[in-house]
């Protein structure tokens, strides 16, 4: 992920532009420190210059205070109120030699105006510029060319020049009266003139920096400060000397032609200042890499920000696109469910109420293609759901016992039709009430089940069911389903699991069903933490098993459950009404005119009293005009559906169904569901398809008793009792003893035992008819009529439970449609003789 | 369209924004503060002449001493002519030519003093230098001549080659330079011939061809039989040899005068240029000094002398010429005023303040014909 990260800020245009940011602001650091590393120069330039100045002005006034003591004299001598005409030059003497108590190593001289010598030495006005200027009315300090200072200084008469009085003194005279060293802490000072000449050198300098302090490259530095002074009094400039960092400096001694140098050590001067220009450029360094990291963050998060924006909005479009996904799923379950709720409910009518066989015999091929149709789809829409994630297992309470009852009641006539036995080993100590998803466990093990029989063609399939005790909470469920079936090669294990696909799918053609079951099971069982493991031989038979582990409510073991699966069978399938309550009225609600007719076809023969109405507005003004005993609300209606309606209606306190028991029929199976409904207002609910015995004990439930009026068990036990009255039901009971007939298949399809009795009378009656009409069509090659009759064959031993023979029969039946003659020559005889030895063993029967 | 939400999405761009913004600025300013540096190009001559650089006499004697001295020096001139001697038209002048960047102006007339200190104030690193002696500003520094010396010596040749002793002097006017020029032309006269006297006529300006003709006219008719003059023009010379009398020039440049032209007593102003600009450049600007150079330094010289001078005045000359090298000067020793004033003993010199500032007197010998 770094990596990725990284080259994506790379790609970013962003980037290059804060580099280059960063590199101009390199740059700018650098001439930010060189622009403060000059302004600190400068400082330190214009600090030194200021002391040298300050300096040249002591300097200059003690120099001032020689040449003062000078015009002191001359001041007197032009003060004196005699004429000096004659006695001018003794006058003058005698004064000079009084007043003037200078330095014995200095000599003082006095000139006359025409520059001869009156006292003292005569230099000449053209030796000495000091005499020439004096003459001409100027004091002045001058350098000689012999190397020594004078100070001259003019005696007037008014305008006029009299006498030039003068003090010569020589340089090392003159520098050690004006010594430079005491004039401030500037380093080493010199003086010298304009053109150059030394008037007093630096002092005291150690023995090892003398070469360098007389040198030529310092005097050059001398003189480039003063031609640069213009009009300033002094100048300064830092250079670099093999003593160091130094400032060379130069001022204006004023009142003379001198100019005082000299040298600094630079450490001494910009004391404290060094550490500015690196304190500012950290600061800025600082603030520079503080805006470039904010620059990287913002650039960073922006771009994570783009990035969780559109992942915001293709989450929200995934979302938007599940979202639709479910709402389509569970709308499609709707609409799918209910025209086939409506197929199946119709059907059931039709067989509840007519008994003609051949209308029976269609009306249970159309029931049977309605479950394959309806389990089909279910598996379909299951697999979408699991698809887009929305499958979702609905623990509860349920009972183990009635859950293998139900399976088993399931398969064994599935397996037996097909000549299999199948057999259930059961652990009778499991605990019998459990927490789980019931309806999904029993949908993988259906599954697994159902595979099984369709892919075992002799032999049997076994159930087992044991269990492990985990901890005193809970337990592993182990199912396992052996067959000996055709078995799967190693290599398709996995492709078993896989979606849409078939094994074998040539060899397996015939065998129907999507391909989708087993990924169903395999994604159930993960939804339950667990995983269905298979153990196969191809052509010897396969074993698929799973545990899951199941939360246990009850402790109290199963029991025998084949006591409850004969107590259960038996109380199955003939259809009377549990109950009639014709004083009872009941409201039906439901937006689908077909429902409406399927329930009040169930409850027909309780003789309720049914309204109905097709929303719940209707509903509701049908509740403020009558009374109900019982409200059966659909849930999703127009205009205002069940939940709405409830409430609306529980609200309604001078209605007086408020409160009446109200029960919600739903197509969803959703837990949670329950809840819903009952928050809601509802006091139960019931899943469409509508079953017709779960109805009537729900309305028996919640029918005031005295309303209703429980019909007598009417179950096979009793019909067979009945039956028992009369030599035919024993004899049909030993035929099923034999093997011969199913007797609850036969009568389920004549309605009575009765009808069945007739219809066997009838089946025994025919068969030397019927199966001469097959030979005759056999040997004739009439292989269309052939068909025909076969298919008739197939079809009446059904009806009466010859469940082998019909068998038999239907191969004969697909193998004529195929024209596949061998088949037909091998095994018309034998089928024949099967079918005419029913005479024989249906004799009896009259 | 300012609302919160966006607001907040941007506040990071917002505060990052203004951080740069900042940055920017501080960069900006500290460039600005602290860059300039002085760069100035300092050899820019400027000057400011009273008439125009081809009068064939004083300006156009300045400027070619002061183009010489650029040339060699190698800085670039810039002139102002026909500037008057007032502080409007010279502050004119000198703005504009400070504005070019001259970093020295010279101020070529006598009357470029005192009115000007306000001018000077307001450029205090410029620095001028004035034929003016009034120059009593830090940036002021007068340059002269000391023409006087030559007055002396044109004194001695016209002292001896005087017949009526009348020595006739057109000038411009009574100012300090001029008189001492006719002081020094009387003294030098007299030093060799104590009876001459030195006949005044004056101008009132500078430049007045026409009057300096009538005057010199005059001057012929009351008998003087040597001319020379103060002004900016040679029209008495003209005079001088139409009337077949001696002459002295001026800052003469023509050459086409004959031999009753004894001299002309000349400004070598290039050798005040040459060493002012040097100085400058040096550094060497003193605040009070001035340059008054004379004989010896070269800065003034007295040229095209006539054949008809004599080797004894020509060696007289050359006496007092020593004279000056050696220190001594003209104004030494007594000194009397045309009114009996004893101005300078004879055992005194009058000091160069006094000869700059104080001489607009006349000695004695003097005659001045106040028209």
């Amino acid at each position: 992920m770094p990596i990725k990260v990284r080259t994506r800020f790379l790609h970013n245009r962003l980037t290059p532009v804060i580099i280059v940011f960063g590199l101009v602001m390199v740059g700018f650091g650098l001439l930010l420190y060189v622009r403060l590393d000059d302004m600190l120069n400068m400082f330190e330039n214009e600090w030194v210059q200021t002391r040298a100045n300050d300096a040249a002005k002591i300097y200059s006034r003690e120099i001032v205070a020689e040449l003062d003591r000078l015009t002191y004299v001359a001041r007197i001598m032009e003060n004196d109120k005699s004429d000096m005409e004659a006695d001018s030059v003794k006058t003058a003497v005698t004064f000079i030699e009084r007043s003037y108590t200078g330095d014995p190593n200095a000599f003082l001289g006095l000139l006359a105006a025409n520059g001869d010598a009156v006292y003292g030495e005569k230099l000449s006005p053209q030796n000495y510029t000091g005499i020439l200027y004096s003459l001409r009315g100027r004091e002045c300090v001058s350098y000689t060319p012999s190397g020594g200072i004078l100070f001259s200084c003019p005696v007037m008469h008014g305008g006029n020049i009299r006498y030039v009085l003068y003090e010569l003194c020589s340089s090392s005279n003159y520098a050690d009266r004006f010594r430079t060293d005491s004039l401030g802490d500037l380093g080493r000072m010199m003086v010298m003139t304009r053109d150059g000449d030394i008037v007093v050198d630096f002092a005291d300098v150690p023995k090892e920096n003398e070469k360098f302090y007389s040198s030529r490259s310092v005097r050059e530095v001398f003189q480039k400060l003063i031609a640069q002074m213009d009009l300033k009094p002094s100048n300064a400039s830092l250079e670099q000397t093999t003593l160091g960092e130094m400032y060379f400096y130069t001022a204006e001694v004023d009142d003379t032609d001198f100019i005082l140098a000299g040298m600094v050590q630079r450490s001494a001067v910009s004391d404290g200042l060094t550490g500015i220009p690196v304190l500012v450029l950290t600061v800025f360094s600082l603030l520079v890499i503080m805006v470039m990291a904010l620059a990287f963050f913002l650039m960073i998060t922006s771009q994570r920000l783009r990035e969780s924006v559109a992942l915001k909005r293709a989450k929200a479009a995934a979302e938007e696109a599940s979202r639709a996904k479910s709402d389509f799923l569970a709308n499609m379950s709707h609409e799918i469910r209910t025209p086939i709720n409506t197929i199946l409910g119709m059907d059931e009518m039709i067989l509840r109420e007519y008994n003609d066989p051949t209308l029976r015999k269609y009306a249970a091929n159309i029931q049977n293609s309605g479950r394959t149709l309806l389990s089909l789809i279910n598996d379909v829409l299951d697999f979408s759901r699991i698809e887009a994630g929305r499958m979702e297992l609905y623990p509860d309470e349920y009972d183990l016992a009635l859950v293998i009852v139900d399976m088993v009641s399931m398969i064994r006539s599935m397996a037996v039709k097909k000549g299999l036995t199948f057999d259930v080993d059961v652990d009778e100590s499991i605990p019998h009430i459990l927490y789980g998803d019931n309806v999904r466990i029993r949908q993988v093990i259906l599954n697994l089940l159902t595979n099984a029989v369709k892919y075992t063609k002799e032999g049997g399939v076994v159930l087992s069911v044991h269990y492990k005790e985990l901890d005193d909470e809970n337990i592993s469920l182990d199912v396992a389903v052996k067959d000996t079936g055709i078995g799967i090669k190693e290599d398709d294990v996995d492709k078993l699991f896989s979606p849409f696909q078939r094994l074998d799918e040539e060899r397996n053609r015939t065998i129907e069903g999507t391909g989708l079951g087993m990924n169903i099971v395999r994604n159930l069982l993960a939804l339950m933490d667990s995983e269905p493991h298979v153990v196969s031989e191809y052509g010897r038979g396969s074993t698929f098993s799973f545990s899951i582990i199941q939360h246990v409510l009850n402790w109290e073991p199963m029991g025998d459950f084949e006591e409850a699966f004969n107590e259960a069978v038996e109380n199955e399938e003939v259809y009377q009404a549990s109950f009639v309550a014709p004083k009872a009225r009941i409201l039906l609600v439901d937006d689908t005119e077909m429902n409406l007719m399927v329930v009040k076809g169930l409850l027909k023969n309780t003789d309720l009293e049914i309204d109905t109405a097709s929303d719940g507005k209707q509903a509701l003004s049908l509740t403020e005009k009558r009374e109900y005993d019982v409200l059966l609300i659909d849930h999703r209606m127009p205009v205002m559906d069940g939940i709405e309606m409830i409430k609306e209606l529980r609200v309604m306190t001078d209605n007086v169904n408020s409160a009446k028991p109200c029960i919600a029929l739903t197509a969803n199976a959703v837990a949670g569901a329950r809840e819903e409904y009952i928050s809601a207002g509802f006091d139960d609910y019931l899943i469409k398809p509508v079953v017709g015995a779960k109805l009537e004990q729900m309305l028996i439930k919640y029918l005031d008793e005295d309303k209703v009026t429980l019909a007598e068990n009417v179950n096979v036990d009793n019909t067979e009792e009945n039956a028992q009255e009369l030599d035919e039901m024993g004899m049909l009971r030993l035929f099923e003893e034999k093997g011969y007939l199913d007797i609850k298949e036969g009568i389920g399809y004549a309605g009575s035992a009765e009808m069945y009795v007739n219809v066997i009378k009838f089946f025994v009656s025919s068969i030397d008819a019927k199966s001469e009409e097959i030979r005759k069509y056999y040997n004739e090659g009439d292989w269309d009529n052939y068909v025909a009759k076969v298919h008739a064959l197939k079809s009446s031993a059904r009806v009466i439970g010859a469940d082998e023979l019909s068998n038999r029969a239907r191969y004969l039946e697909l193998a004529g449609n195929d024209r596949d003659f061998a088949y037909i020559r091998e095994h018309t005889g034998d089928v024949l003789a099967f079918y005419g030895s029913y005479k024989e063993k249906l004799k009896g029967i009259g | 369209m300012l609302n919160k939400e966006k607001l907040r999405d941007n506040l990071w761009n917002i505060i990052f924004f203004v951080l740069l913004f900042t940055l920017a600025i501080v960069i900006l300013g500290l460039l600005v503060s602290v860059s300039g540096k002085k760069n100035e190009d300092k050899n820019l001559v400027g000057a400011l002449f009273i008439g125009s650089v081809n009068d064939n006499g004083w300006n156009e004697t300045h400027y070619l001493g002061l183009k010489a001295a650029c040339d060699e020096t190698g800085c670039p001139l810039k002139l102002k002519e026909y500037v008057k001697e007032n502080y409007k038209d010279s502050k004119e002048a000198i703005d504009e030519l400070v504005g070019k960047g001259c970093s020295i102006i010279f101020l070529t007339s006598d009357g470029y003093g005192s009115e000007l200190y306000q001018i000077f104030d307001e450029y205090p690193q410029i620095m001028f230098y004035t034929i003016s002696p009034e120059s009593d500003r830090d940036n002021v520094t007068t340059y002269y001549g000391r023409m006087y010396q030559m007055r002396y010596l044109s004194g001695i040749i016209a002292g001896k080659m005087t017949e009526s002793n009348i020595l006739g002097y057109v000038a411009a006017m009574d100012n300090g330079q001029v008189d001492r020029g006719i002081n020094a032309y009387l003294l030098g006269a007299r030093s060799v011939n104590p009876n001459a006297v030195v006949r005044v006529k004056m101008v009132g300006a500078w430049y007045d061809r026409e009057k300096e003709k009538k005057l010199a006219g005059e001057l012929i008719e009351e008998g003087a039989d040597v001319l020379t003059y103060h002004s900016s023009t040679d029209d008495t010379v003209q005079v001088a040899e139409e009337k077949g009398v001696y002459s002295i020039g001026y800052n003469d440049l023509e050459t086409a005068y004959s031999e009753n032209n004894l001299a002309t007593i000349v400004f070598h102003w290039d050798v005040l240029y040459r060493a002012i600009i040097r100085d400058f450049m040096r550094g060497e600007i003193g605040k009070n000094d001035s340059y008054w150079w004379g004989a010896t330094e070269g800065a003034v010289n007295i040229e095209k002398l006539s054949s008809l001078i004599s080797g004894e005045t020509l060696s007289q000359m050359g006496e007092a010429r020593n004279m000056f090298d050696e220190g001594s000067d003209v104004f030494v020793g007594r000194i009397v005023r045309n009114d009996g004033k004893v101005m300078c003993r004879k055992d005194e010199r009058m000091g160069d303040e006094a000869l700059l500032m104080d001489m607009n007197w006349f000695v004695e010998g003097v005659e001045v014909d106040a028209d």
